[in-house]
């Protein structure tokens, strides 16, 4: 009976070391997973002050945020580039010769070797939603909501890493008024959510919204299942 | 603890380590972006249809370069935005999996070897020196074609000194005709609702002067031995005897007494002497004769109906087939006269051409033979070198199906493959031969030389790029509002573009149209059987054309809009003669002319005559991909090989004898069936689905209010109370859904109400809406042995009934195709719907919007829902379905595709709902009414399915619900369905089910 319970207890301890262990997301390590290049937001979106859509161009008009083309890379980090965008003086910057022997050199080396080789950098996806999920980022940019309120203090960090949960019950948390936003962003979410307005426009036509405002009071967009799930 | 215990708790322990998962996803960028494609949004490009000749303008949905959906072109003369089902699942041509990759020589004995074009060429250019040297002869078989194509097909042929030939498998049609406003359609054999000329634009045209929603209320007769689907539409059919049809004709037109026509016809003198007075008397449009009528009996009937259609005042533009000279080729070739035989890639000879014809032994005489097909016909498969074409969407061209519009096909991705371009092919060898082709101007590639012509004809550079914008040069009809227009992106502008000269551009109808065969097929000389007193009717198919589109899975599992028949064939027969050989539907029959014979399943009912057994075109391919391959059979193998007198090999006029050869055998699991699967059922059982209404009770409905709708009263008061939904007696607005009274949940109430309104008087039955469901909602294939089964995974489907009864055997009855009914079912999205409140896990559930939502995620797989719904409209995925590849870059990214153990069912597009929503609030403005368009409402020809914001009292949906034809299936059962249906409207009082049946008379 002992060495039932002893084992018992064994089994337990074992699968809960290994059921945390696993659950240790790679993603949410402080490092956030290698990439191809030791691309820093650090340097690019925080002390260069890069606006996010500068790279990640579609995020205002489209459910993709999208990736910079490595074009665009190449337009400031290879000097003599045929790229529209190359510039001396910014290639200059971003190549100082006299670190010659730097990593940022070997790292920028890297990205002119996959720019002759025509080949696309493989990023390591950080963000990553199920495909029964369609999150469209153009509405919630569009709405007011900063990159910083989601992915956390990207241009802070280094390796990119993720910060929020990204399950479905936070998703309908802030859908629901229940995560706080920024002063600025909650003015402007009240302004524009197509779902606030439509609740204003039932409220003050008379018609009755108590079965969706009576739970939850702030609620700044739909929860229906089908606007993100079809 | 013992050391095996703890073994034992390691290796469970490892097993749960194995089950999370540390795949890597990746994201992968462009290197250098494509200026037109925003990631995450498609990109579209304007094209042209090459299904078949009717040239439809596309306009082609891209995600990230690959081709996903396809959508007609609204300001397109001839499609008008809509597109049928053959264009939907062109799509499925371009990601077959057994397409050619590139160049292939094929050695006897020997597998084909993949080589370079440059390799391919050389020996081609090779073997035509060689042929030259020998004096052996070189023919090039092409298909009609029009532009540049044409003309290099003619330069090439005259260069390097090879005979070209014209072949058209079955009479196309004349396109650009003007239906919609004929008062009387008559139609001898053709389906111009299906195949013949250019079905999109005539449905719709048909929808125009036929519906009684449209204003108008033509008429139209059918004349044939065989009744098609277009043949139901009409409201009429005559079926002379078999041979007789000239003197009907004759009659129609004046020149003969109705009692000689009623003799020798053997219909009554009464119908002969109506239609007369009605050709008299109204404005008449003369179609015909279809490819079902091509054969020995057609240069009578054809005279004939010239005759006719020239006292009406048309024109007869019926193009020739080039049969003799095919068949002369294929004597050349036993011969062994022909040195190279090249074959357009549109053509498939070993298929289409009667096997008596011997083409297939001439063809393997031939030392040389060269196919640009890009799929693996039966004629590649037999080739011996193969130079694949690339598929329309994937390539350049034009074409001109009328005068006045030209259709520019432009790629919209990359090539899949290694393909090459027939015109390039043809100016490479050329030049390779020391020839310059003149159409080219100086071009080396196909592609320059008709972006050099177009820019020439338009003025420029910025001609082309306008052209290749909006898919050609045509003149622009405004199908949408100006509004709508500039939501899509299309110019409300329909002023017309600079004419191109299309002088030499080649003609609508190419110049061979006033050729005939003097020596046609003469009925009374060609041999028959012993005991063949049957009449052989050969018709074209809606799905497979002439059989070139029947390697595509969405058309095979379509169930044929007629016998709703699924992967396979069948042969027709009246069920009085059914009853005298003792064939039961299902059983195996042989049908033998004197050139051949198949062996097929039978399938009885009361749409031929009964001396007639009808074939459809279109399966018995001995090649043609996996699942073509080998299924069903080849109604040409019994065709004679004598063209009739426009010089296509048809049917009509060849006596044939049938006999069974087995019976129908039940299914074997494991075994492959041994029968045709009919899909669904032929009459109503009383349950008042697809209902119709007479024009004289319409008229007295639209002067009195819908309550003079005969039943509306009785089923009114049969509404029953269903859970808070107590039934509304009075007579309340159709628009108002939910009726005052019947809400129930959290419900709120501005938010829109979607609704679709589906108009049975123009639903044709055709299908079209059914393969763009399947093309827009990524749903599978599941196969036949699964559809016997009844695991059909599609979420819309059309119903066909022949009565509206309970009794099974009225469907067999001689007057049974007079009123038949098309029902386009789709989930109702019911505002009591049954299926919800029975999901233990709140997977189906309603939206705010009305919609009947299924979140896939939820589901757990109890069926418990579409145990509930009456309308049996939920389909389960019993398995996780395969997309194989590459037709899986043809799922839509913005549909989930579904896994074993889900749910699923119309959706209404609500990822097009949801879309419309946020792009409307984007730009801070409500939904516009017709903005939101479902893929069934969207391709529909005839437009018969309307969806909106039935909330909106002015939208077009809530006015068409308001119709007094307008009725809700299964009304009674209380389900507040969103789906809206008007009546059918018939010329004679329909018969009527339920507890109507048998009280009123069938005129």
């Amino acid at each position: 009976m002992r060495r039932r319970l002893a084992l018992a207890l064994f089994a337990v301890a074992a699968l809960g070391v290994v059921v945390v262990g696993a659950s240790a997301r790679r993603d949410r390590a402080p490092q956030g997973p290698a990439q191809p290049i030791e691309f820093w937001h650090s340097v690019h979106a925080g002390e260069n002050k890069i606006p996010c859509m500068y790279c990640h161009y579609s995020a205002d008009r489209s459910v993709d945020a999208g990736i910079p083309p490595v074009q665009l890379c190449v337009g400031c980090h290879v000097p003599g580039s045929n790229a529209p965008t190359a510039n001396p003086a910014t290639a200059q910057l971003a190549f100082p010769t006299a670190q010659r022997d730097s990593m940022w050199h070997a790292e920028a080396q890297k990205l002119v070797d996959y720019w002759r080789r025509g080949e696309a950098i493989p990023w390591v996806r950080v963000h990553n939603l199920p495909d029964h999920a369609h999150f469209p980022h153009y509405v919630h940019v569009q709405v007011g909501l900063k990159c910083q309120t989601c992915h956390g203090p990207v241009e802070q960090m280094q390796r990119v890493y993720q910060v929020a949960p990204l399950r479905m019950g936070w998703c309908i948390e802030c859908h629901r008024g229940e995560l706080p936003l920024s002063p600025e962003e909650e003015r402007l979410v009240q302004a524009r959510s197509s779902f606030i307005q439509k609740m204003r426009a039932i409220a003050a036509a008379g018609g009755d919204v108590r079965g969706v405002w009576a739970a939850h009071p702030k609620q700044r967009a739909s929860t229906d299942c089908t606007v993100c799930h079809y | 603890m013992k050391r095996r215990d703890f073994f034992k708790v390691l290796g469970a322990s490892g097993a749960v380590v194995g089950c999370t998962t540390n795949r890597v996803e990746r994201l992968i960028p462009y290197v250098v972006p494509s200026e037109e494609i925003v990631p995450g949004l498609p990109t579209w490009y304007a094209t042209t249809c090459r299904e078949c000749p009717a040239g439809c303008g596309l306009l082609v949905e891209t995600h990230e370069g690959r081709a996903t959906k396809i959508e007609g072109n609204p300001q397109h003369p001839i499609s008008r935005g809509n597109v049928c089902a053959r264009g939907q699942a062109a799509v499925q041509g371009l990601y077959h999996p057994d397409r050619y990759r590139g160049p292939q020589i094929v050695e006897p004995g020997v597998e084909a070897r993949e080589v370079s074009w440059a390799v391919a060429e050389a020996q081609l250019v090779q073997r035509l020196r060689e042929a030259r040297a020998q004096g052996r002869a070189i023919v090039l078989l092409t298909a009609p074609r029009t532009g540049l194509l044409d003309r290099l097909f003619d330069e090439w042929a005259r260069a390097v000194g090879a005979e070209r030939i014209v072949y058209e498998p079955m009479p196309a049609g004349p396109r650009g005709l003007d239906l919609a406003s004929a008062e009387l359609i008559i139609s001898f054999g053709a389906d111009f609702l299906e195949t013949y000329g250019s079905p999109v634009d005539y449905a719709f045209q048909f929808a125009r002067m036929h519906a009684v929603a449209e204003g108008r209320r033509g008429t139209f007769l059918w004349i044939g031995p065989h009744r098609p689907l277009t043949g139901l539409n009409a409201d009429a059919w005559l079926a002379p005897r078999p041979g007789t049809e000239a003197v009907l004709t004759a009659a129609l037109a004046g020149e003969v007494a109705p009692a000689q026509a009623a003799a020798q016809t053997g219909l009554p003198v009464e119908e002969i002497a109506r239609w007369a007075r009605e050709v008299a008397t109204r404005r008449t449009v003369v179609l015909g004769p279809g490819a079902a009528l091509a054969g020995p009996y057609a240069p009578a009937l054809r005279r004939a109906v010239d005759a006719l259609r020239a006292r009406v005042g048309g024109v007869a533009v019926d193009s020739y087939g080039g049969g003799p000279e095919v068949a002369e080729l294929a004597e050349r070739m036993r011969r062994g006269e022909v040195g190279v035989v090249l074959v357009d890639g549109d053509l498939d000879p070993l298929y289409n051409l009667p096997a008596a014809l011997g083409f297939a032994e001439g063809w393997g005489r031939v030392p040389t033979r060269v196919s640009f097909a890009t799929f693996p016909t039966d004629t590649a498969e037999a080739a011996t070198l193969r130079l694949p074409a690339p598929h329309f969407l994937e390539t350049w061209d034009e074409v001109e199906p009328v005068p006045g519009v030209v259709g520019l096909v432009q790629p919209v991705m990359r090539p899949l493959y290694n393909t090459k371009h027939t015109g390039d092919v043809l100016l490479s060898v050329a030049a390779q031969l020391g020839a310059t082709l003149a159409s080219a101007g100086g071009a080396v590639t196909f592609y320059d030389a008709l972006r050099r012509a177009w820019s020439t004809r338009l003025g420029g550079e910025d001609g082309w790029r306008e052209a290749v914008r909006v898919g050609g040069v045509y003149p622009r009809v405004a199908s949408l509002s100006a509004e709508e227009m500039s939501a899509a992106g299309l110019d409300s502008g329909v002023s017309a573009p600079p004419a191109p000269a299309t002088a030499g551009a080649g003609a609508a109808v190419p110049a061979l149209a006033a050729r005939r065969n003097p020596r046609p097929a003469d009925p009374a000389t060609l041999p028959a059987p012993e005991g063949a007193d049957f009449h052989l009717v050969v018709y074209p198919s809606y799905r497979f054309y002439d059989g070139r589109s029947a390697n595509r899975p969405w058309l095979l599992e379509l169930p044929d809009p007629v016998t709703k028949v699924i992967w396979d064939s069948w042969a027709e027969l009246h069920p009085t003669t059914a009853r005298r050989l003792g064939i039961d539907q299902g059983d195996t029959i042989e049908i033998a002319t004197a050139f051949g014979r198949v062996q097929t399943y039978a399938y009885i009912w009361p749409g031929v005559r009964p001396d007639v057994v009808a074939l459809q075109m279109g399966l018995g391919h001995r090649a043609f991909g996996r699942w073509t391959a080998g299924l069903g059979v080849n109604p040409n193998a019994l065709l004679a090989p004598v063209a009739d007198d426009t010089g296509h090999f048809g049917a009509y006029g060849l006596r044939a004898r049938v006999r069974k050869v087995g019976e129908k055998e039940r299914l074997i699991p494991g075994l492959p069936p041994r029968s045709i699967f009919e899909q669904g059922v032929r009459v109503q059982y009383n349950r008042e689905l697809a209902q119709a209404i007479s024009l004289a009770e319409l008229r007295q409905a639209e002067a009195h209010g819908p309550a003079a709708v005969p039943g509306a009263r009785e089923r009114v008061t049969n509404i029953r109370g269903n859970g808070g939904f107590t039934p509304v007696t009075e007579p309340t607005d159709p628009a108002a859904y939910p009726p005052r009274g019947t809400k129930i949940g959290e419900y709120v109430e501005e938010a829109p109400r979607w609704a679709m309104v589906v108009d049975l008087d123009k639903c044709i039955g055709c299908g079209a809406c059914v393969v763009a469901c399947y093309a827009e909602n990524n749903i599978p294939v599941v196969g036949p042995i699964q559809m016997r089964k009844g695991r059909e995974m599609a979420w819309l489907r059309i119903e066909r009934y022949f009565h509206p009864g309970d009794q099974p055997d009225a469907a067999l009855a001689d007057g049974a195709t007079d009123d038949v009914r098309f029902l386009p079912v789709m989930c109702q999205h019911c505002g009591n719907a049954p299926c919800e409140p029975v999901c233990p896990v709140y997977a189906a559930y309603h939206t705010p919007d009305g919609l009947n939502g299924q979140a896939y995620t939820r589901c757990v797989g109890t069926r418990y829902c579409a145990n509930n719904c009456p309308w049996k409209v939920r389909v389960f995925n019993w398995f996780t379905y395969d997309f194989p590849a590459p037709l899986h870059l043809q799922l839509n990214p913005d549909v989930t595709v579904r896994e074993k153990g889900v749910m699923e069912k119309c959706t209404f597009c609500v990822q097009r709902i949801r879309e419309g929503q946020r792009r409307a609030h984007q730009e801070g403005r409500p939904v516009r009414d017709g903005e939101i368009v479902p893929a069934c409402a969207q391709t529909c020809p005839t437009e018969a399915i309307v969806f909106g914001n039935i909330a909106d009292p002015a939208s077009a949906v809530a006015r068409a619900a308001r119709s007094p034809r307008a009725y809700r299936t299964f009304e009674t059962l209380n389900t507040q369905p969103a789906v809206v249906y008007l009546r059918k409207v018939t010329l004679r009082e329909p018969i009527r089910g339920g507890h109507h049946a048998g009280a009123h008379a069938e005129e």
